[in-house]
């Protein structure tokens, strides 16, 4: 029998793939006269044919593929979710089923609607799509397929998005036979929606030809990225070794388009270099047919072969690929591209090649840096000049020169059309000057690398992804993203006024970190006397600390049993803890053990807590009696009683009051079970959660049970223990709650999987604060006995340390005059020029505050008799200069407080429209609404002189600025479509420049060659000052945008709008949006920067002053150096 | 240098009563990561034997250099750990949906699949012990494709044999398992 296993694999080896018939002859031959042998084969080969389904899948598979469609959906066609109603299904993928729909309410339109499958944990999909949204909001571009909303039906979140007809990009070039050149147009556009997204601080991370969808519109092909937002809000961004099998998940989905760092779900994450290589791969794909590395080949390899693949291996040039190909598959690839197939190699090879290699850069600092740089590639190429994507040597420029050499007589006549016209523009002396810098300035920016306007956009997209991981409480992302953007050695800094802003906001509220214990804490606890704490983690040692963080010395380290808590006693320093069967009472004070409970059984997964007295509660997830009651002192068990604890997963969750007589635990999933042992009255259960109760804590008068839910929620719950009822909920967190704690005076502590731990207060059901520093899921809390410090800690194993003495609601990220001080609406105000003061128009008078700390300063006497309608600082910030509606100027000394003069500078009738400081503080400029313009010596106060201002016009100029350096005034008159630009020495000389009606503000560069325009539509112009060309304009906000101003340095542009985008700043050189600021209320006018550029100051429609801080570069350093 | 470092390479040193060591070790640690991942991703209610014994030879033996027959080892004992972890599971599923088991939920209660799955499973952990007597290396080979769920490739790097050796063997160990199950019945 033995002898013949070999030849019965073998046979059935060699059986198992003929035929019946083959079979039949070939077992014949085989098996010869042993029956028994043939009989045994044919049972195996019956068992083969029969048993397709049988192991057909391992044990415990759950890969996406592998899970049948109709099981992750169950949705029919007429059904509704939301407002929406499925039309039809047009799509199906891994990650879930799309369909259109009709969106009724308020529009009624045609909506694609995408429904996750099932498994992936909804509330945290929909709050991550919820934090982005903004962000997706300002994404308007062509290209892009608009996302409307998301929400979650029966557990599922869905996404509603733009309905896009039209083919996924790969089928529809193959299916028009679109020629390369005609595909590497539609990719340029392609490029360019991605840009767009990246400057809006959106990365894509799906990037693949089933979410680039293309259609005819007007003979032009034009494509439309889908999917945005969609890849963020269903992976976590914290990719840590744990969490590697949900993104295995993810993974095989579209192995092929996913870059290295994407498949080593390394710790730097992802970036907008991500969406760069994924380019690569798209474009891979329309130049050869197929993707660098084959995705059947990727899927099949496991996970870590998947990885080595996408890390290591370099893919084969496009032109080789081409090359290595059966002719009779080139040839399929030709004619789907309309092409010769000897042909096609040599268009890829060379240029298309290396820029298809750029892009797929395993280090994706050799990639190209935007999306922008890879499409600029593809036109170079397209245009044949020469590409940036390898260093050209002299040989190649020159035949790039040569074969553009026609092309240049045409390229040269229009230059030096442009330059005459230049010349004829400039009027001014001054200005040939100016406009010869800058021109030379201009010069050396072209001359500068593309390397650095590219750096410019990352930061700007670095600093928008800073803001949301912020809002998101996400602080080692935040902190990731700011350290990105420190220069390396020989770059040029660019950071700004915003990354220090930011940079404050990037430090943990923590006092200080206790330990790093690499391992889940399972539980924290202060001695009687809180100078020694005990942590316990998962793998069960309890080391003791002593506040500062040192370890204490234990002679013996224990070894819990798995998933334990060491307690400390509250009134002597006794330590309680599990080992093996009993519970050791360890004297800490003494070091010796003093007693042992003979608790007995599987003492894994314990809770303990000390009651008044000497009395220890003991809790045990195993065994028939489950909770026990002990005297210390004397080691006898006093009471024992059955529970029924349910594991909630996170380990033992009960709650008991200080005297012990109520009790809580989770009693089943979803409901919690409380005990009144002492007052005779019946158990009382309840549910609790919508899924799984996680907390339970009682206040310290034993009146309030606090409940937290989890997976699916984040909600807290309090219950009152007197009348069962329920006594309201508190919504906060954007995870689930993981422990809930009270504190001595009843304010409740939360920690949460959303790595903050917040204060509540039960009473008014308010948060108190929310305290940011851990960098994972926090897992435990506990407070000292003197109610003073609050420890926490997470599943990484660090616990923090949190001073309760010191916690303040975290301020808004502004400050204003505190209301104390009876601050009036203000009309206008101006920061003084040495930034420390502020000085307000607020109903008719002029008030004064510092800075620092936004006091009042002594009101100056400017003698005003009517509406004070603006108010100036001198360049030295000694005087203050008010003028009013009626005519008169007001001057005050700040330094000696004292009234320098008050004269009438134009007719009381007509008032003054606008003043400034002139020749650097010698005189002040005003200009009456009269017409004329005068200029008063500012040390004697008398007139220098006078010119008429605007002869012809009768309007009210509605808006003024001027710009002292160069002496130029700009302004706009109420109704008129066009600024008027003057020189204040040559008024007779005004240009006019068309701009939008709507243009609210304007603003003068510190340099004075620039005007920016604010306008209610929601743009920024920015017009040069010679030769008044409208030579940008700056978009990105939702709501219109009321004032308008330049840092200091010229850097950065701040425009005011609304709300939650009270203040947006751009990039001046790059016009990248670099981020918004919050505010209160609405139109933000008078935005302004300080001179020390460390602050930004607007007032809101009721008037009321924001001031946002940013810590100066020296008190950075000197933070960083002590830290 | 770990413990499981250590025993792998003392069981290269040719020490035989390392490989009890082995299992113990690397049991314990899927059994902890079953957990600390049920615990978290409670609401996915899957767990996925490969990835988790990736994530586990991660924790055990991480950079540390081992050569390729310590590897081997290692994923013999980590199919063998995986095979009772998941027929533990399976067990208790089947004992609650007959009114048994208790009530607390722990990692015998991870989902793994459907109850035809569970039995499947229950089914072919039975016979496998008569194939293993049959033919011990068609036994770990299925423990590893079919209770660690690992590709044929992998198979293949880890056991030492070809992709195409891996196929054949597959076949024939699941034929003559189904027959084994069917005759038994």
């Amino acid at each position: 029998m033995n002898s013949s296993k070999p030849d019965e694999a073998a046979i059935f080896d060699s059986a198992v793939d003929l035929d019946s018939k083959q079979r039949s002859e070939y077992l014949t031959q085989a098996c010869g006269k042993n029956v028994e042998l043939r009989q045994r084969v044919e049972v195996l080969l019956a068992a083969h044919d029969r048993g397709s389904d049988f192991m057909a899948e391992p044990a415990a598979a759950a890969s996406p593929e592998s899970i049948h469609p109709s099981l992750l959906v169950s949705n029919e066609v007429g059904d509704k979710i939301g407002n929406y109603k499925l039309l039809q299904q047009i799509g199906e993928g891994g990650c879930g089923v799309v369909y259109m729909a009709e969106q009724q309410e308020p529009v009624r339109r045609r909506v694609a609607l995408k429904v996750i499958r099932l498994g992936m944990d909804t509330k945290n999909v929909v709050a991550r799509f919820q934090a982005e949204r903004q962000a997706l909001a300002l994404m308007d571009h062509p290209n892009i397929a608009k996302i409307f909303d998301a929400g979650a039906d029966s557990g599922r979140p869905f996404f509603v998005m733009e309905l896009v007809g039209g083919r996924r990009i790969t089928d529809f070039c193959d299916e028009n036979k679109v020629s390369t050149k005609d595909r590497l147009k539609v990719f340029v556009q392609v490029c360019q929606a991605i840009q767009h997204a990246h400057q809006k601080g959106v990365i894509h991370r799906d990037i693949k030809p089933s979410n680039v969808l293309v259609t005819m519109q007007d003979g032009v092909s034009a494509p439309k990225v889908i999917d945005f937002g969609i890849a963020k809000a269903t992976t976590d961004q914290r990719l840590t070794n744990k969490t590697v099998f949900t993104a295995f998940e993810q993974f095989l989905g579209t192995p092929a388009y996913m870059s290295p760092e994407q498949a080593e779900m390394s710790e730097s994450g992802i970036d907008t270099r991500s969406d760069i290589y994924s380019l690569g791969v798209l474009l891979y794909e329309l130049l050869t047919g197929v993707t660098p590395f084959d995705s059947r080949r990727l899927r099949q390899a496991g996970l870590d072969e998947m990885r080595r693949v996408i890390r290591d291996e370099e893919p084969m040039r496009p032109s080789t690929r081409l090359t290595a190909m059966t002719s009779s598959d080139l040839a399929d690839v030709a004619r789907r591209r309309d092409a010769d197939p000897a042909k096609l190699g040599s268009l890829i090879r060379g240029e298309l090649d290396w820029i298809v290699l750029k892009a797929l850069e395993k280090d994706r600092n050799r990639r190209y840096a935007t999306a922008n740089e890879l499409a600029t590639d593809v036109e170079r190429f397209l245009a044949d000049e020469p590409v940036a994507a390898c260093p050209p040597s002299g040989w190649y420029r020159f035949q790039k020169i040569v074969r553009r050499n026609r092309l240049m007589v045409a390229a040269v006549s229009a230059v030096v059309c442009a330059l005459v016209i230049g010349l004829g523009i400039s009027l001014w002396e001054f200005a040939q000057m100016s406009r010869a810098e800058r021109e030379q300035k201009r010069l050396r920016q072209a001359a500068q690398s593309q390397e650095l306007i590219e750096r410019r956009n990352s930061y700007a997209v670095n600093m928008n992804l800073l803001r949301q991981a912020l809002q998101e409480d996400n602080l080692g992302r935040a902190t990731e993203l700011l350290n990105q953007q420190r220069p390396k050695a020989g770059e040029e800094d660019l950071r700004g006024w915003e990354w220090r802003y930011w940079w404050q906001y990037c430090k943990s509220d923590a006092s200080a970190v206790l330990c790093q214990r690499k391992r889940i804490i399972g539980s924290i606890s202060f001695s009687s006397s809180d100078s020694a704490i005990a942590v316990t983690t998962e793998t069960g040692n309890a080391p003791i600390y002593d506040v500062h963080g040192a370890k204490l010395i234990r002679p013996d380290q224990v070894f819990l049993n798995w998933n334990s808590r060491a307690i400390f006693a509250p009134s002597e320093d006794i330590l309680a803890y599990p080992e093996e069967h009993d519970v050791v009472l360890w004297n800490e004070r003494s070091h010796h053990e003093t007693r042992r409970l003979p608790v007995g059984g599987d003492l894994a997964g314990l809770d303990l807590q000390f009651l008044s007295g000497t009395r220890l509660l003991i809790a045990k997830m195993t065994g028939t009696n489950n909770l026990s009651v002990w005297d210390t002192k004397t080691g006898v068990e006093l009471t024992n009683f059955t529970a029924n604890f349910f594991d909630t997963g996170v380990g033992m969750r009960f709650a008991a009051t200080a005297e012990g007589g109520t009790i809580a635990c989770v009693a089943s999933d979803k409901v919690v079970r409380v005990m009144e042992t002492a007052r005779g009255r019946d158990d009382w259960s309840f549910p609790a959660a919508e899924e799984l109760v996680t907390a339970l804590a009682f206040s310290p008068d034993g009146k309030i049970l606090a409940t937290g839910g989890g997976y699916t929620e984040s909600t807290i719950k309090l219950w009152n223990v007197q009348t069962r009822q329920f006594a309201g909920q508190m919504e906060g967190h954007r995870s689930w709650v993981t422990y809930l704690k009270f504190l001595p005076d009843g304010t409740l502590a939360s920690a949460s999987a959303d790595q903050t731990v917040r204060l509540w207060d039960t009473a008014a059901r308010k948060p108190l604060r929310t305290l940011r520093g851990h960098r994972s899921e926090v897992r435990v809390l506990a407070v000292s006995n003197d109610g003073r410090t609050l420890a926490s800690g997470d599943k990484e194993g660090t616990v923090l340390l949190w001073d309760l003495s010191s916690i303040t609601q975290r301020p808004p990220g502004w400050s204003t005059v505190d209301p104390k001080y009876n601050p009036q609406p203000i009309r206008t105000f101006t920061l003084s020029p040495d930034s420390r003061m502020i000085a307000t128009v607020e109903s008719n008078s002029v008030r004064l505050y510092d800075t620092a700390a936004l006091h009042p300063l002594p009101a100056p006497d400017l003698g005003l008799t009517g509406k004070a309608r603006q108010v100036l600082f001198s360049p030295d910030s000694r005087l203050v200069v008010a003028t009013d509606y009626s005519g008169h100027v007001g001057v005050y000394d700040v330094v000696v407080h004292r009234q320098i003069t008050n004269f009438t500078a134009h007719p009381t009738i007509a008032g003054i429209l606008g003043s400034s400081f002139f020749r650097h503080g010698k005189s002040l400029l005003t200009y009456g609404m009269e017409g004329v313009a005068k200029e008063w010596d500012a040390e004697t106060w008398r007139e220098i002189t006078h010119w008429p201002l605007r002869p012809q016009q009768t309007a009210f100029p509605s808006l003024f600025s001027a710009s002292s350096p160069n002496g130029l005034l700009a302004y706009k008159m109420g109704g008129e479509n066009f600024i008027h630009v003057l020189f204040v020495t040559d008024p007779a000389k005004v240009r006019q420049v068309a701009c939008l009606s709507r243009m609210v503000h304007l603003a003068f560069s510190p340099d004075g060659n620039t005007i920016a325009g604010a306008c209610e539509e929601g743009s920024i112009q920015l017009w040069d000052s010679v030769t008044l060309s409208n030579f940008a304009t700056l978009h990105g906000v939702l709501l219109g945008l009321h004032s308008v101003a330049f840092s200091p340095d010229g850097r950065r542009i701040v425009g005011g709008s609304n709300g939650k985008e009270a203040i947006k700043i751009w990039d001046f050189d790059s016009r990248e949006d670099l981020g918004t600021l919050e505010g209160e209320g609405s139109f933000f006018r008078n935005a302004q920067f300080s001179s020390d550029g460390n602050m930004i100051a607007a007032r809101n429609w009721n008037g009321k002053l924001h001031l946002w801080r940013a810590p100066s570069w020296a008190e950075i350093k000197s933070a960083e150096r002590t830290k | 240098m770990s413990d499981v470092t250590r025993v792998l390479a003392a069981m290269e040193m040719g020490d035989p009563k390392a490989a009890d060591e082995l299992l113990p070790l690397v049991y314990d640690e899927l059994r902890k990561l079953a957990a600390a991942k049920m615990a978290r991703e409670f609401q996915e209610h899957t767990l996925q034997p490969t990835a988790l014994v990736h994530e586990a030879w991660l924790a055990l033996v991480g950079n540390e250099t081992v050569k390729w027959e310590g590897r081997a080892h290692f994923f013999g004992a980590a199919a063998e750990a995986m095979r009772r972890i998941l027929i533990n599971s399976a067990r208790h599923r089947r004992a609650r949906r007959h009114g048994g088991g208790q009530h607390r939920l722990d990692i015998h209660e991870i989902e793994v699949a459907s109850v035809r799955k569970d039995d499947e499973m229950l089914a072919v952990d039975e016979s496998l012990e008569k194939l293993a007597a049959h033919d011990q290396t068609k036994a770990e080979l299925v423990k590893l494709k079919y209770f660690v769920g690992l590709s044929n490739q992998e198979v293949a790097s880890v056991m030492g044999i070809s992709e195409p050796t891996v196929k054949r063997y597959w076949n024939y160990a699941r034929a003559w398992l189904l027959a084994a199950i069917e005759s038994s019945r």
